[in-house]
This record gives structure tokens, sequence and C-alpha cells, in this order.
């Protein structure tokens, strides 16, 4: 069967990005297709903890992402250099990530067989 | 080999270096709508590709008045030229 890679771009609550994506990697997930996630610039605050846009009348994302791993989806990764310049660490996330360089990136996009961006 | 399309305005949004960051040598990039606007002589921001295949959609290149340097590498394609390129390459991979 083959693989898809979904390669989060955006912030959290800015659009519907997040959302659409939780909603494809779940759908593709429960299918049986197996699915990874990258986290990339922006995208890697979706991943930061301590998120509570209740106050905004937003809905928690986070949730989500602590549960792939009921869906069998095990492949979390961030790059690396996204993380450094938004000054955070592996620690700073909610969920354990894989951290990619720029060949592991690279060795990502070459091993799976689709690529969707968000 | 990937097709990375770049469809962002480089100047507004970072989706152009993203591809440029994770693009290997031996792969093609595509502008289509604004990202074609890399290409504008004045703009900068393709230097640092010089190895690999640089493509641009024309209808998109016309449609916003890009003014290219006489030296740029970038080949042009129509709509029948982006079908052919997403069919000779592995996979395609969308960044905006």
């Amino acid at each position: 069967m083959k693989s898809v890679l979904f390669i989060n771009t955006k912030p959290p609550y800015s659009s519907l990005a997040t959302r659409e994506a939780i909603d494809a990697v779940l759908a593709t997930a429960a299918f049986g297709v197996p699915a990874g996630l990258l986290f990339i610039d922006d995208g890697v605050f979706q991943l930061r903890k301590g998120q509570n846009p209740q106050p905004a009348e937003l809905k928690r994302t986070a949730p989500m992402f602590e549960a792939l791993d009921m869906y069998g989806v095990e492949e979390i990764h961030v790059c690396q250099a996204s993380l450094e310049r938004r000054g955070l660490q592996p620690d700073d996330l909610i969920v354990p990530v894989q951290i990619a360089d720029a060949s592991a990136l690279r060795a990502l996009l070459n091993r799976f067989d689709h690529l969707l961006t968000f | 080999m990937i097709l990375h399309i770049v469809s962002a305005s480089p100047y507004s949004h970072d989706a152009l270096q993203r591809c440029l960051r994770l693009a290997a040598d031996h792969d093609a990039i595509l502008l289509i709508e604004d990202g074609v606007l890399a290409l504008d002589s004045s703009a900068h921001f393709l230097d640092q590709s010089p190895t690999r295949h640089l493509y641009a959609l024309e209808p998109d290149l016309h449609a916003r008045g890009v003014v290219q340097a006489d030296d740029n590498v970038v080949t042009t394609v129509d709509y029948d030229g982006f079908v052919e390129l997403t069919t000779r390459c592995d996979k395609t991979v969308s960044w905006f």
C-alpha cells in the first residue's frame, strides 16, 4: 500500500489548515494506509505545549495529535532548523517526535509515496 | 525525481524558501500562480539553486507581466507541459 506524508507548514488557529490536516490523517489511517507527519516552519507551533485557545473561543487541536498513536500513526517528524529558529526544544512539544535535519527531510520526501501539504 | 510546485509569492510567504531547503539537486521546481513573481528581474530569490531544473507556467508569467532577466535559466511550460512534467516526475509536492 502506498504511504502518505502530511506536511504541516502553518501555525494553528489562523486558518483551517490544522483541522483539515488532522481530518485527512485520521481518514488515511482509518483505511490502514501508512501515514506520517512532518511539521516544518510555523507548522511546529501546532505541537507546542500550553496552548489555551478557549479564551479566543477556538477549539484545541493538540489532543488530536496526542491521539494519533491510537490510530497507528507513529511517525511524527519535526524540522530541526524550524524548531531552533523559534526557540523551541523537543521538550516543548506535546508528543514525542523525531527531529529531522536537512538531509533527513530530503530522505523523508523520497521515502513516502505521496506528499500532501497543509 | 520530485516535482516541487510553488504557487505563493516569495515576498509575502516562505513557500519558496521551504522548497529550496528541501529540494534535492536533481529535483525539478515549477513556479505557478504568484510563485512566478520570483522570476522578476528585480527579484533575487532563485540565485541559490542553479543546478536544479527550473520551470515556470507561461500563462501565469504573462498574466502578471513578469519581466525576466536575460540570463534566466528557467524553462517556460504551457498547461500541457505542466501535465507532462507531472508524468515525468515520480511524485509531486506543493508549497504555498
